[in-house]
């Protein structure tokens, strides 16, 4: 069957083009059309692709469409061309089906914005730049759709522009993110230099072997060429590198300073980049650059504990937010440190698992949590809400199911595949040389899983449960009023009549309802292609990523494990309810020194402002009066205040006085006189 | 006497008509200044005609001579016009091409 | 070579040196024309000494003669004493200057007349010489026949240029139309 990886590439990139070029100017429904239409096409093509590279045998699964040489320059070259491997077939479904989806979605949640034609051409800008990424065959075209999901959060997160928060937001997510682009672009050079190329076919078709000293090769010619001898700091390195910058573009400590900031955006944006797709970018690049960072076991220790920590902590932070979207943000982080965590211990296909299944509850999470903002005007804030499930039931059981896979609770989606993290890290801590690393790790997921369960219950009461905390809601609601609103305003003047604040709050309408209900049955029953007892995704990847490290059903160990995880939710919950649930929720300021630190997320933000941002400023500020202000402004102005003067000296030999005007003829003449006498 | 001493003279009556224009402001005498100056061009006009043996020299004179009378008429023609109407004769009041 | 009596040229130049610093220092400027009348009388007498005695006396008819009269109408009409100049005189720093340029001038001249002067021998003989004319004719048909021969373009010229100067000073006299 023809491969169709180039379509779904193809169709998003002509939607941008279509909607950007004339989107002003068409219908409403026609944009919507072709911002779905769009990515439902590539969506198919996806579809496609995935049930031919299902119907080739295991081991040539590989399919990798060249296109045209793109440059070739000194000893490089490199040619535009799609991979459509299992890894990438996955991961354009998640793209382009949870995609597909969102944009629905956004049909209704967009609807009356003054940019709907800008909203959707962007999006498609991003679907674009996500698949290419994805399907990339080398690391250069991966760079640019790194870069080009980059730009299209830039462009999404300061979507609503006249507002300074949403604007300062996105620069700040651009700037963090050209960090991580600066490590990739690093990792690439040193790839480049040790490969001779930056093709995947090229790079991860071959043996490495790592060596500190250089070593003494004897083989045959033969072999010689599927080796490749790297150095291991050079390995360590590359992979540092590559993994600095799935740690910006997966908000892992210390660049996930933008992630929380990033909820400017629409809430579409949120469930789509900031949860479902971009921010896996990250984990996507490890899990391809699987055989680099296996033959790299340093490396691997620090993404194991930056990533638990970043779990941890976010987690925590989680735990004491009062903005329903900054609550799933660093939810989201927890999580992808989840996913990065599995892979740190080898388990690559367990965090692609992870991957899927995180899109599916949390892109449900976020379009439940848009709809309550878009049904109450605008209000985000936990703390004006509250028995909002006798009002919005569609939304309140989609929340609790997406809450649920999120926590990990069984039979849901979310469940199998953190059981399948955790037990991977068990796994490593316990098998024959386990380095004790693992299972501290294993311990900081658990203590993390029991958090997760705390925050996600904390917000499901805190929204839907108890009593309406919140004053009257206004008449205009939509995304835009919502956005222009100032949140928390408190319009509590005519509370104390005894009509219903929430006469005008209603549910959603099939536009927004129907991607939920999708999303809703497949954070239920998604787990089921990542079976423990099958694992038909871990085999699926296998020839990419390399075997699962996973427990072995048979070891006890593997039920204790599920049984921990469980529990360790289950213990949040309880913690939740008696905080928030059995009496009117408890949203009073904590004095608990560990609870200011979390509210202010462990001054992590102060401390680069201090650090990073005042200097930089500060140079910025000293830079343009020094540079640009004294010298060359100054300089321009001086030289032409300098002609200023100095014809100002020459105007005073006009004085008008004829006398004057005859004393220089005569001096001339004296002087060409007394020229030639001397001569 | 030799030829120098003609033309020191001339040299010197030059010099001192050149002092005049400058020193003075009323412009009848800057012109009286002008017109010793030419005059004494026309003595080393002479002197050189004597001791070259040519007439040339008394040509030149002749032309000096007559453009000088006619300079004369033009020149007061427009200092009468331009100090008639004043009160004073300083050619200093004609600084308007001050810049 | 020498020309002229040492006395009479030593008399005629401190005269002539004189009424030239008479026209330049005078205050009233009735004296300074008398003194430029002195001048003009002076020179015909070097004049004659050179031996041009046709120069010297359109010197005195037409210089001294015409030339002069003119200047003393105007002078009568327009600064009649020697009050009409008073006032602060703007540009006294001028005088410095002024004094230094002309003792620059007159001795960078000498400098050069005594250094570079060079008096050739008078060709008393040959008959293109100034001598044989002047011996032959009298220097009035010497002068006539190298104006008009040798010289009538520019005579022609000055013709012109007397025309024009007629007709400017004409025009400038003239007061303005709109007084009757």
């Amino acid at each position: 069957m023809q491969n169709l990886t180039w379509l779904i590439l193809a169709l998003p990139l002509a939607g941008f083009v279509a909607l950007g070029l004339c989107g002003r100017v068409l219908p409403r429904w026609l944009i919507g059309l072709i911002g779905c239409g769009v990515v439902c096409g590539a969506f198919v093509a996806a579809v496609v692709d995935f049930i031919s590279t299902l119907g080739m045998p295991a081991t040539a699964r590989t399919v990798d469409t060249t296109f045209w040489t793109w440059l070739t320059s000194g000893g490089l070259t490199v040619k535009f061309g799609l991979l459509s491997d299992p890894l990438s077939a996955v991961m354009l479904l998640v793209v382009t089906g949870v995609g597909f989806l969102i944009h629905v979605y956004s049909i209704g949640y967009m609807e009356g914005d003054a940019g709907y034609w800008r909203f959707f051409a962007f999006m498609n800008l991003f679907i674009f730049a996500m698949a290419l990424l994805v399907a990339a065959d080398n690391f250069l075209f991966l760079l640019v759709g790194w870069g080009g999901v980059g730009l299209a959060s830039f462009l999404l997160i300061g979507f609503w522009y006249t507002r300074p928060a949403a604007v300062a937001a996105a620069r700040k997510a651009f700037v963090v993110n050209v960090i991580g682009d600066v490590g990739l672009m690093l990792a690439i050079f040193l790839l480049f230099i040790t490969f001779g190329s930056l093709a995947f076919a090229d790079i991860f078709s071959k043996q490495y072997v790592v060596f500190t000293f250089a070593p003494h090769i004897i083989a045959p010619a033969s072999l010689l060429t599927q080796i490749v001898l790297i150095p291991s700091v050079t390995l360590t390195a590359i992979t540092l590198l590559l993994f600095a910058a799935a740690a910006a573009k997966s908000a892992q400590l210390p660049l996930h300073v933008w992630l929380p900031d990033a909820m400017e955006g629409p809430t579409p944006v949120s469930a789509l980049i900031h949860a479902a797709t971009m921010v896996t970018a990250g984990v996507y690049l490890v899990a391809r650059c699987a055989p680099l960072f296996g033959a790299a076991p340093f490396t691997l220790g620090v993404v194991g504990v930056v990533t638990g920590l970043t779990a941890l902590m976010a987690a925590t932070i989680a735990c004491v937010q009062t903005d329903i979207k900054r609550v799933l943000a660093y939810s989201t982080m927890s999580q992808l440190g989840y996913m990065f965590m599995a892979e740190s211990a080898g388990g690559f296909s367990t965090g692609i698992f992870h991957l899927t299944t995180h899109a599916y509850f949390k892109a449900l999470l976020f379009m439940s949590a848009g709809a309550v903002i878009h049904a109450l005007g605008g209000e985000q804030d936990m703390r004006k809400m509250g028995g909002l499930r006798h009002k919005l039931p569609l939304t309140f059981w989609c929340f609790v199911a997406g809450g649920l896979a999120l926590a990990a609770i069984f039979p849901f989606a979310g469940f199998w595949s953190k059981d399948a993290v955790l037990g991977s890290l068990l796994a490593r801590g316990t098998e024959n040389h386990g380095a004790p690393l693992w299972l501290a790790l294993y311990a900081v997921g658990l203590l993390t899983a029991g958090f997760t369960g705390f925050y996600t219950f904390r917000l499901i009461l805190g929204i839907f449960w108890g009593e309406y905390r919140g004053g009257e809601i206004a008449a205009a609601h939509g995304a835009e009023a919502a956005a222009s609103r100032p949140r928390g305003g408190d319009n509590s003047g005519n509370g104390k009549t005894a009509r219903d604040p929430l006469a005008r709050v209603h549910e959603v309408g099939r536009a927004m309802s129907v991607p939920m209900l999708v999303l809703l049955v497949l954070s239920v029953i998604g787990g089921a292609y990542g079976l423990p007892w099958q694992n038909a995704l871990g085999g699926f990847l296998q020839p990419v990523t390399g075997a699962a490290v996973e427990l072995v059903t048979s070891n006890p160990l593997f039920y204790v494990n599920m049984a921990a995880g469980l529990l360790a939710a289950l213990a949040g919950f309880g913690l939740a309810w008696r905080a928030y649930g059995a009496r009117a929720a408890s949203f009073i300021p904590s004095r608990n020194p560990l609870v200011v630190a979390a509210e202010h997320r462990y001054y992590i933000d102060d401390l680069y402002d201090v650090v990073l941002v005042r200097p930089v400023v500060w140079l910025g500020v000293q830079l343009r009066r020094g540079i640009e202000g004294a010298t060359l402004d100054g300089g321009t102005r001086g030289s032409g205040s300098l002609v200023g003067w100095s014809s100002g000296v020459l105007r005073s030999l006009q004085t008008g006085y004829v006398r004057n005007y005859a004393l220089l003829l005569f001096l001339g003449a004296a002087a060409i006189l007394v020229y030639y006498v001397i001569r | 006497m030799p030829l120098s001493a003609y033309l020191i003279v001339s040299a010197l009556l030059f010099a001192i008509g050149a002092l005049g224009v400058l020193i003075r402001r009323n412009p009848l005498v800057m012109f009286m200044s002008i017109e010793l100056m030419l005059n004494a061009v026309n003595l080393s006009f002479m002197t050189f005609a004597r001791f070259l043996n040519s007439v040339d020299g008394w040509m030149f004179v002749f032309l000096v001579l007559t453009v000088a009378a006619a300079e004369v008429v033009v020149g007061l023609a427009i200092i009468v016009s331009i100090f008639r109407t004043r009160r004073t004769i300083n050619v200093d009041e004609l600084n308007s091409l001050k810049g | 070579m020498l020309v002229g009596n040492p006395i009479a040229f030593g008399v005629l130049s401190v005269a002539a040196v004189a009424s030239a610093l008479g026209v330049v220092l005078f205050r009233n400027a009735v004296y300074c024309m008398l003194s430029l009348i002195l001048n003009l009388l002076m020179l015909a007498l070097f004049f004659l000494m050179l031996e041009a005695e046709f120069v010297a006396t359109i010197q005195v008819l037409i210089y001294a003669g015409a030339v002069m009269v003119l200047f003393l109408f105007v002078v009568t009409m327009l600064a009649p004493d020697a009050s009409s100049t008073e006032g602060r005189d703007r540009l006294r720093w001028q005088i410095g200057p002024a004094l230094g340029l002309a003792i620059i001038l007159a001795g960078s001249l000498i400098v050069a007349i005594l250094n570079g002067a060079v008096a050739s021998d008078a060709r008393k003989s040959g008959a293109g010489s100034l001598f044989t004319q002047v011996q032959a004719n009298g220097d009035t048909q010497a002068f006539g026949q190298a104006l008009f021969h040798g010289f009538s373009f520019p005579f022609e010229a000055t013709s012109l240029l007397l025309l024009v100067a007629v007709l400017g000073a004409v025009v400038l006299g003239r007061r303005l139309a709109s007084r009757d």
